[in-house]
Formats: C-alpha cells, sequence, structure tokens
C-alpha cells in the first residue's frame, strides 16, 4: 500500500463521485453504503501503509512518492507528489479514523434530512482534500488541499441553505479564509522567487544552508496569517463561532478535530523555517496566546451548546499555537492529537444532546439530562474532564506539555515567556470553568424545556453511540499513551532537520512543580463552576449579569468584533466600491457637461455623441492621454 | 537594388486558415440564401468549418510572408488555436440561443468567422498596418454581431456606443502609428525593433505623444480602465454569446500585437517613462473592475467588470516584459476563453426578455434546478476567482510568480489583493445558484446538445489545465520564444 500513497485520498473522492452523481437516485442504503466503504477503506489502507512505511524506514526518513509532474517552468519544477514521515502518518490517523468515525456517527444524525446524499458527498469531498492537505510533498499540493477544505466547509456550513443565517455563515468562512490563503500564497510565491523549491524537504534544507533572516520572517509570517485564517486565530477566527451554523457531526469532523487544526499542522511541518525566524515564532506564540484567553472569555457566557464548544475550539487551537510558537512543536501536535479526540467528542456529543432535544441547541432550555440520556452524559463528562486538564486525562499531558515548554523555550525573552505562560494558565482556568458550567447546565438541575421535547428525550441509536464511547476512552488514555515513555517525541524526532544552534527539542525545567500548578488550576476552575452553577443553575449567570453588567454585555457579545469588522473593514469597501462607480460616474458626466459649455464649438461634434454615456466614455479617453503624455513625458 | 518579391511562394498554404475561414463564411451566408429551411444546421456547419481549420492550422508551414510583414510561428499558431476556441465555443452557445430568440441567421456566423479572420491578421502582423487592418476588420464584424438583436434598443444603443468610441480610439492609434513611422521612418516592426537598438528614444519627444496615442487607442480596445467606459453598455446589449466571445478574443489578438511592439521598443524602455502608463493602467483595472463588480447585481456587467480586472492581471505580464510574458499571455488568454465565454454561455441559457437585465436572482438555484449548468458556471467561477486545481489559478500563478521573480513585488502584490476581493463576487454567484431558491418567475432553459458540449468543453479544459498544465506550460514557453523570428 505504501506505493499507492494517492489511493488514500482517491478513495473518498470516489465516494464523492458516486455519490454527488448517483446519490439521489439510488436511495439511503446506497449512499450510507459508498461513504462508509470509502471513508473506512482510505482509514484502512492508510493505517497498512503507515506500517509498511515502519518497516521499511525505521528511522523515519521521508517517502516520497511523485505522481507526475505538475509543471515545469523555466527553473521552477513543480510535482504532484505525496508523501509519509512521522508527522503525516500521526495526521493521517487522525484524520482517517475520526473521520471515518464521524461518517458513522453521522449516518444516525443525519438520518431524517432532507439532501442526505449531498451530505455525504461534500463530507466525503472534504475527506479526500483534507488527505490531499497532509499527504502532499510540497507547499503547491497542500495549497490545493487547503483551498479544497475551505471550499467542502463553505459547502456544509451552507448546507441547510433554506435557513437565513446558514449560507452567510458559510460566505463568511470563505471570505475570511481567503484573507489568510492570500498570506500563503504570497509565502509560497517568495519560496519559488527566493529559494527556487515549494518541496518541504529542499525549501528546509535550503533555508537551512543560509539564507536572508528577512526572507525567512517574511515567509513565516506569511504563512502564519494563512494559519491564522484555517486555525480560526486573531484575528480571522471569526468565521469558526458562526460556522456552527452547519449541521453538527461537521462541526465535530472539520471545525473541531481536522481542518481547523491544518494551520498547526503547516506550522509544524515548517519548523525548520520557523526555527530559523524566532521573530516569526515570537508572533505565533503571543497571538495563540492572546486568542486562547480571548475566546475563553466569550465562551463563559454563551447559552447556545455549539457556541460554547466553538469558543472553546478557538481558545485550544491558541493552545496549540502557543505550542509550536515556543518551538515546542511536538507539544503542538500533541494537544492537536488530544483535542481531536475530546473535541470530537463534545461535539458528537453536544449532537446526541440535540438530537435527544429535537433540535434545540439553547442550554437555558435543558438541564438535568443526565439520567435521560446516560451514555452521552458520561462520554461528555469524561471529554469535559479531558479539556478541563486533570490527570491522567487526555488533555493534561498536552496542555501541561504546552505551558511547560513556554516557560523554558530558549527561542523567547524571558518577559515573552512569563506573558505567554500566565495567559495560556488563564485560559486554562476559563476553560475548565466554562466547560463544567456547561456541564452544569445542561445535565443537572430541572429540565427547563417544554413538555413535549420532555416526552420526546431518548438516547441516540448506536451508530451515534458507539463513536461517542471509542472518542470518550481515547480521551481518556490517549494522552497517557502518547506521553509514556515520550513515546510521541521520539516518534516525531526524526522530522526536525538538524540546524546548528536551533534544538528541537529542549528540557521544561520544573516540570512536576508545573503538573501541580496546572492541576490546582483545573481544580479552581471547575470548583468555580460548581459553587456557582451546580446549586444555582441559571441563576448564577444572571446574578453575574447584574453584578458586573458591562463584562457580562462584552462577553456575551462577543466583546463586539464583528461589529468592529463590519465598520472598519466591510462598510468601508462597500463605500470605495460605490465611489468608484458612481462618484466617478458623477464627476465624468458633470466635467462632460462643462466641457460642453465651454466648446461650443465643439457643440455639434458633441451631440452626434449623446447616446448614453458615450460622451463621456470619448472623453475620459481624451483625458486619459492628456493626463498620461503629461506624467510621463 | 533588389526587391524581394511581395508574395513568397507558399503563401497560400500558410493562409489556409485564413482561407478557409472566408470562403466558408461566405458559404454559410449562401446557403442561408438559397436553402432558408436549412437554417437549423447551419450552426453545425459553422462548427464543422471550425474544427476544420483547426486541423488545418496544426499542419501550416511556418515563415515570413507578405516582405516580412506576415509572421506565421508556433506562437501565432497557438494563438489562432486560441481564437478559433473561442469562435467554436461561442458558435455552440449561439446555435440554440438564436434559435430561441429567432434571430438565427447565416451572416451571425460568417460575422464570427471573418472576425477571427482579423484576430488572426492581428496576432501575425509583424507590420503596424497589418494589426490595424486586422484589428479595423475584427471591429467591422464586432460592430455587427454586439447589435444582432437588431429589433432590441439596447443592442442597437451598445452597438453604435461600440461604433463611435471605436472609431474614436482608432484614431488614436492610427495617429500614434503616423508618429511612430514619422520617428523611426518604418510601420514594420522589425524595422522599428533595429532603429530602437540604435537610436535614443528618449531624445526624441515625439515617441513619447506615439506611444501614448498608440497605447490608449489599445487600451481602449482592451477595456483596460479608465479607458473602460464602454465594455459594461456593450456586453449587456450584445449577444450572451456574442459578449462572450467579444470578452476574450479580441483582447486576445490585442495583447499579442502589443507585445509584440513592445518587443520590438525593448531596448528604449528602460530609458523612457512609458511603462508607468502601463503600470497605471493595468493598476487602475484591477482596482476599479473588481470594486465595481462587486456592486453589479447584473451578470453580464459583473462579468465586464470582471473582464476590465482580468486584463489587468494580463498586463502585469506586459510590464515584466521577459521570455516568460508572452507564454503567460497566451496561456491566461486560453484559460480565460474556457472559462469566461463559458460564463457567459451559462448566462444566455438563462433566456427570458433579452431587454431585461439578467441579474443574480436569475440565476438562483440554478444548481438544483439544472444541475449540469449551475456546476459548469460553478467550475467557471471557481476559476475565475483563481482557486486552485482549476486552471484559473494555474494561469494567475504564472503571472503573478513571473512578477515577484522579476521584482515586481509591488504590482504582484495588487494583483494578488484584488483577485482575493473578486472572490466575494464570483462566489456570490455560487451562492445564489446552490443557497437561494428559485422562484415560479425565475428563467432558464434547458440547453442542447451543442450548449451542453460547450460546458463540457469548458469544464473539462478547466480542470484539465489546472491538473495537467504542463504539456500547455510547456508548449507555450517554446513557441514564446518565436515572437520575433
Amino acid at each position: 500500500m505504501l506505493t499507492k500513497l494517492w489511493l488514500i485520498p482517491l478513495l473518498p473522492f470516489i465516494g464523492f463521485v458516486l455519490n454527488g452523481l448517483f446519490g439521489k437516485r439510488l436511495g439511503k442504503a446506497f449512499v450510507t453504503g459508498v461513504a462508509l466503504v470509502s471513508t473506512f477503506g482510505a482509514a484502512v489502507v492508510g493505517t497498512m501503509a503507515a506500517f509498511q512505511y515502519h518497516a521499511q524506514y525505521p528511522e523515519g526518513e521521508r517517502y516520497v512518492q511523485t505522481v507526475f509532474n505538475w509543471f515545469t517552468s523555466g527553473s521552477i519544477h513543480a510535482d504532484v507528489a505525496f508523501q509519509l514521515d512521522p508527522l503525516s502518518i500521526v495526521m493521517l490517523m487522525v484524520v482517517t479514523w475520526i473521520g471515518a468515525l464521524i461518517h458513522l456517527y453521522s449516518v444516525g444524525y443525519m438520518a431524517h434530512e432532507d439532501g442526505y446524499w449531498r451530505y455525504f458527498a461534500y463530507l466525503n469531498l472534504f475527506l479526500s482534500e483534507m488527505l490531499v492537505l497532509i499527504l502532499g510533498a510540497n507547499y503547491l499540493v497542500m495549497f490545493v488541499g487547503w483551498e479544497g477544505v475551505g471550499l467542502c466547509s463553505y459547502l456544509l456550513i451552507g448546507f441547510y441553505y433554506k435557513t437565513d443565517y446558514a449560507p452567510a455563515a458559510g460566505k463568511k468562512a470563505f471570505v475570511v479564509n481567503r484573507i489568510g490563503d492570500f498570506g500563503f500564497l504570497i509565502a509560497v510565491f517568495l519560496m519559488f522567487a527566493y529559494l527556487g523549491t515549494a518541496d518541504f524537504g529542499l525549501v528546509s534544507h535550503r533555508a537551512a544552508a543560509g539564507v536572508d533572516a528577512w526572507l525567512l520572517t517574511a515567509i513565516c509570517l506569511l504563512l502564519f496569517l494563512g494559519a491564522c485564517g484555517k486555525s480560526a486565530q486573531i484575528p480571522l477566527y471569526v468565521w469558526l463561532p458562526d460556522a456552527m451554523a452547519g449541521p453538527t457531526p461537521v462541526s465535530a469532523l472539520i471545525h473541531a478535530a481536522t481542518m481547523v487544526t491544518a494551520g498547526v499542522y503547516m506550522i509544524a511541518r515548517s519548523n525548520a523555517l520557523y526555527r530559523l525566524a524566532p521573530d516569526a515564532m515570537m508572533v505565533v506564540a503571543i497571538v495563540g496566546s492572546v486568542t486562547a484567553l480571548f475566546a475563553a472569555t466569550i465562551g463563559i457566557r454563551q447559552w447556545d451548546i455549539k457556541k460554547v464548544l466553538a469558543y472553546s475550539t478557538v481558545s485550544q487551537l491558541g493552545f496549540m499555537f502557543i505550542g509550536v510558537g515556543v518551538g515546542a512543536f511536538t507539544a503542538g501536535v500533541f494537544h492537536l492529537v488530544t483535542h481531536a479526540f475530546f473535541k470530537a467528542c463534545l461535539f458528537l456529543g453536544s449532537g446526541s444532546v440535540i438530537h435527544a432535544m429535537s433540535g434545540e441547541q439553547d442550554i437555558r432550555k435543558m438541564g438535568g439530562l443526565r439520567s435521560k440520556i446516560p451514555i452521552t452524559y458520561w462520554t461528555f463528562l469524561i471529554a469535559t474532564i479531558a479539556i478541563a486538564g486533570f490527570p491522567p486525562f487526555a488533555g493534561f499531558f498536552s496542555k501541561d506539555e504546552i505551558l511547560g515548554s513556554a516557560l523554558s523555550s530558549p527561542y523567547l525573552p524571558a518577559g515573552v515567556r512569563y506573558l505567554v505562560w500566565g495567559l495560556g494558565s488563564v485560559a486554562a482556568l476559563c476553560t475548565a470553568y466554562y466547560m463544567f458550567r456547561l456541564v452544569f447546565l445542561t445535565f443537572f438541575g430541572d429540565f427547563r424545556g417544554t413538555h413535549e421535547q420532555e416526552h420526546h428525550l431518548h438516547e441516540s441509536p448506536a451508530t451515534m453511540t458507539i463513536p461517542l464511547i471509542v472518542l470518550a476512552t481515547l480521551s481518556t488514555i490517549g494522552g497517557f499513551a502518547l506521553a509514556w515513555h515520550h513515546t510521541l517525541a521520539k516518534w516525531l524526532e526524526p522530522i526536525y532537520p538538524k540546524i546548528e544552534g536551533r534544538e528541537s527539542e529542549f528540557a521544561i525545567a520544573n516540570e512536576v512543580p508545573l503538573m501541580i500548578v496546572a492541576t490546582i488550576i483545573a481544580a479552581i476552575g471547575t470548583w468555580l463552576a460548581y459553587v456557582r452553577f451546580y446549586k444555582r443553575g441559571l441563576a448564577a449567570d444572571e446574578s453575574f449579569a447584574q453584578s458586573s453588567p458591562a463584562i457580562a454585555r462584552g462577553m456575551e457579545n462577543k466583546w463586539y468584533v464583528d461589529e468592529l469588522y463590519e465598520a472598519i473593514i466591510v462598510r468601508p469597501l462597500e463605500k470605495i466600491s460605490l465611489f468608484f462607480w458612481k462618484f466617478i460616474d458623477a464627476i465624468i458626466d458633470g466635467l462632460a457637461a462643462m466641457l460642453g459649455y465651454i466648446v461650443q464649438g465643439f457643440g455639434d461634434l458633441m451631440r452626434f455623441f449623446q447616446t448614453g454615456n458615450v460622451r463621456n466614455y470619448a472623453l475620459m479617453l481624451f483625458l486619459g492621454v492628456i493626463v498620461f503624455m503629461w506624467v510621463i513625458s | 537594388m533588389n526587391l524581394t518579391p511581395l508574395v513568397e511562394a507558399g503563401w497560400i498554404n500558410a493562409l489556409m486558415p485564413e482561407l478557409l475561414l472566408c470562403v466558408g463564411g461566405m458559404l454559410l451566408i449562401l446557403i442561408d440564401a438559397f436553402a432558408p429551411k436549412s437554417r437549423s444546421v447551419l450552426s453545425a456547419i459553422a462548427v464543422i468549418i471550425l474544427v476544420a481549420t483547426v486541423w488545418v492550422e496544426r499542419a501550416i508551414p511556418g515563415g515570413l510572408f507578405f516582405g516580412g510583414t506576415y509572421q506565421i510561428s508556433e506562437i501565432t499558431q497557438l494563438f489562432d488555436m486560441t481564437f478559433l476556441l473561442a469562435a467554436i465555443l461561442a458558435t455552440l452557445f449561439a446555435g440554440d440561443y438564436l434559435q430561441r430568440e429567432g434571430i438565427d441567421g447565416g451572416e451571425f456566423y460568417a460575422l464570427l468567422m471573418w472576425g477571427t479572420v482579423g484576430l488572426m491578421m492581428m496576432a501575425k502582423g509583424l507590420d503596424l498596418l497589418i494589426v490595424i487592418l486586422g484589428l479595423e476588420l475584427v471591429s467591422i464584424c464586432i460592430f455587427v454581431l454586439v447589435g444582432y438583436h437588431r429589433r432590441l434598443v439596447i443592442a442597437n444603443e451598445a452597438s453604435l456606443k461600440y461604433f463611435l468610441m471605436g472609431a474614436f480610439a482608432t484614431g488614436f492609434i492610427l495617429y500614434g502609428t503616423a508618429l511612430f513611422y514619422g520617428a523611426t521612418q518604418s510601420t514594420n516592426l522589425t524595422a522599428m525593433a533595429q532603429w530602437f537598438a540604435t537610436n535614443d528614444a528618449a531624445a526624441n519627444p515625439m515617441l513619447t505623444v506615439a506611444f501614448v496615442l498608440l497605447m490608449a487607442g489599445l487600451g481602449f480596445k482592451l477595456a483596460l480602465a479608465p479607458f473602460h467606459g464602454w465594455a459594461p453598455d456593450v456586453y449587456q446589449g450584445a449577444p450572451s454569446p456574442v459578449a462572450g466571445w467579444l470578452s476574450v478574443a479580441p483582447k486576445a489578438a490585442t495583447l499579442i500585437a502589443l507585445a509584440r511592439i513592445f518587443y520590438a521598443m525593448s531596448p528604449a524602455l528602460p530609458h523612457v517613462q512609458w511603462m508607468k502608463m502601463v503600470t497605471a493602467l493595468s493598476v487602475l483595472s484591477m482596482i476599479v473592475g473588481n470594486a465595481v463588480a462587486i456592486v453589479q447585481r447584473d451578470l453580464k456587467r459583473m462579468l465586464a467588470y470582471s473582464g476590465i480586472a482580468h486584463v489587468g492581471y494580463m498586463m502585469i505580464a506586459m510590464i515584466t516584459l521577459r521570455d516568460d510574458s508572452v507564454a503567460a499571455i497566451a496561456i491566461y488568454t486560453i484559460v480565460y476563453a474556457l472559462m469566461n465565454i463559458g460564463a457567459f454561455g451559462v448566462v444566455s441559457l438563462l433566456s427570458k426578455n433579452q431587454n431585461d437585465p439578467q441579474t443574480l436572482d436569475d440565476i438562483a438555484g440554478l444548481f438544483w434546478r439544472r444541475p449540469f449548468q449551475g456546476f459548469a458556471m460553478t467550475i467557471c467561477m471557481f476559476s475565475l476567482s483563481g482557486l486552485p486545481p482549476t486552471a484559473g489559478f494555474m494561469s494567475k500563478f504564472y503571472i503573478f510568480k513571473n512578477a515577484i521573480e522579476s521584482g515586481h513585488t509591488a504590482i504582484a502584490l495588487t494583483g494578488i489583493i484584488t483577485s482575493i476581493v473578486s472572490v466575494y463576487y464570483y462566489l456570490r454567484v455560487v451562492y445564489f445558484m446552490f443557497m437561494k431558491d428559485a422562484t415560479e418567475a425565475t428563467p432558464g432553459t434547458d440547453s442542447g446538445v451543442f450548449a451542453t458540449g460547450a460546458m463540457a468543453i469548458s469544464i473539462l479544459g478547466i480542470i484539465g489545465i489546472g491538473l495537467f498544465p504542463g504539456p500547455l506550460f510547456r508548449i507555450a514557453g517554446q513557441a514564446a520564444s518565436e515572437i520575433f523570428r
């Protein structure tokens, strides 16, 4: 299977084509079969390839497979090529297996929706593009996958296209992402122009061989701009909360476990460049830590169960960027993996809750669901403990490693190290708080919904609970297993090219005390949530709004960032467009009329031109010539 | 003194494509005149003639003809192929369209073919006079084609506008050419190239005037801002397949002619400020075209403004002016033909009263009503906005990469930023097709075999070139070195 790497993205693509072309006619059984066979097929083939790779390349060398020469022009050469190395194998396992589980879950969740075939066609296409992204052997192939997943994300967010908000949310996601793509693309152009290649191996090699510092910093910052778009970091995070308009399994797969982590993957992949550009790393670490805290504060005061999780995702992605930003690439990737476990579990759990509540997403109308949907409750609780960072659950190990590395990083000045660690720690406190608030409001207390909803409450079918149980298990033991004897760190070791004076591994000072501090922080957050919400329920939220109304309103309205962007970007842009269209035309009209009066002798000629705006167009040509002559002579 | 014979041996072979199209056009008119009942097969015959021309084109010998004024080489062949591709796509879309509108007739296809002959002359002319002759031949055909819907007011208006403005612009071009002749004693580009190589162009201010006049006139034909005013009105009034053809083929021919003129002047360019004008035209076009397209709801006007922006991108290649530039333009125009004529073609299928604008509302829910049309439009929009792995991405990539490599970073950034803005309005079309519901009044027609075929060519071309751009890049790269032989 190692020699047929292209088969891995091709399988879900075939699924997309079959479901897209015939799904509508051949019915649900066909669609389900195609979707599951193609995704589980990709997972199995991927796993087999990974084992073969490990057998043949025990040292973790890069295995590249060129499918065909994409184009050659002058000295520039780009291949359509796939690669396997330890990092892509980690991503491959996460994406294919969690992707397959979520496909399985979707079979139950989407069973009664219109457009069942359409949903699975999009989802298969997404998986295929995501696999292109992580298996691509150069930045250009990666970019193709990068754009492809963006497109699928757009289609899936807008899946309920008959609502008002879903299509608008999809469009917002796409447009915001394009700003990030701009950075990515320019970085690729710079690589071609100055390094003469976009191949991962060659770029690292040539960068390490000695290039101007400004160039590396520029490339790294531009790549990070791309990562900010895809991975929802400040200032481009605004699309992700709105993206919750899509079906819940999509939120789990695309907007929590896989696509949004692509930015982290890209930076880990470009570690050689970043290690040579500490300034860029500092930007990444600071943006990551600010985002982690900022999004966590918004999460404290949301009532839509999926919105809480969405801000939580933004915040957790911030943690991953702290990891890669301080030079602890392994820790960043580690958190990416554990986050995929517990956040997918939380989203799927929220889907199960919404399913049980007949579509209700407002936690103010839930409460006391613990006994009604026990499997959902227990899995959700486990994932919450994991994200809050209690040992020995998965989130503890990765988050601890990130914050510990932040303090010990050799790449950052001391002040920045403490700042990043401080922001991250407060964010961790908030995380424990808002997650347990969510648990207490949803699963404890009295039921607050309608009588009809209460009557319909039921546990979800097995296709939905099995993925929940699997993911909860992984959230429990996944972190410990990967941290045990530094399994993941050793596995990822070969992806860091040797660069003089830029070690990839550094020891974390005071590891044990920091672990204790991290646990205490999580415990404080949980205790605060318990005190406030376990007994008092919603009343705690109300008393908060009364005691500090400004902060409460700020959090509720997401600190007015959307409004700010509307005022400083969207509206001015519209005005510029209108200006070019209306105002400039008006000026031309005025000038032409004036000229008509001045040059009476010209009058006859001008009247001849009086069909529509022809007179003005002619004048424009005439004036243009005069201006250009004046300027360039 | 030896006089070169004006007509070289083998000229008739070299001119075969042009001759075939001239005769073919006349044949179509005659068929229409003598056998009016066969009107429904006219478009089929036209396609056969055009495809036969493609076949002939592959075999013609290269060389210089007519006293060194007419060049036939790999690059002119490549551009001829672009013109023929554009004509074939337009013909395929026009067949159904004209019948639906009740304005079918042989002269339509004949004018399209004769226009193509004019384009071929522009692309092959090594003498400014040949270029102008070709340009005028095209302009006359366009003038009639734009007003082909002769009972419609907007069509008449568009036609008259194009005629008046075209005449005005031709005046500039002719005057500029005359001044060039005055300064360099020749209109032959080979001779001009020699003159520029041996004389100091900066010493003669008349040349600057000549350049500005010529560039303004050609800029008008290319619909470059600020000389773009006519384009939206004309595209809106023209039959949609014509608008598609008009937005691509004449621009391609003008660009290759312009590239050749620039090459002739290239020794002088570092010493004069002329490129500032070209840069200004390019930047203005990218900004104005994309900014104004955002607020358009009429699809044809939107595509017109988007076309202004696309010529702006192509002009970037003109500014960098290196061997890759001509290749970049060749690639871009082929891709542009596929995606833009495809887009106009789908618009032509939204038939209703042609006097009304065809707005975004008319395309609402198209994907669910007519999936293939919706799919074709989606691919065209993605390609126009430059998403990988479509051909539109590859062609833009090539141009921006050249610009950055040759140190024109600022203008490349302008191009990339404006093309990101453009995603907004292209995506809006997709958004309407997928995510808005059609009403009962939403127009639309099922596409016939020909229109379906044309859409299939567009889709396959766009995805094919996007995935496998290698062969096209190689052909264009080789051919580009032969622009002056």
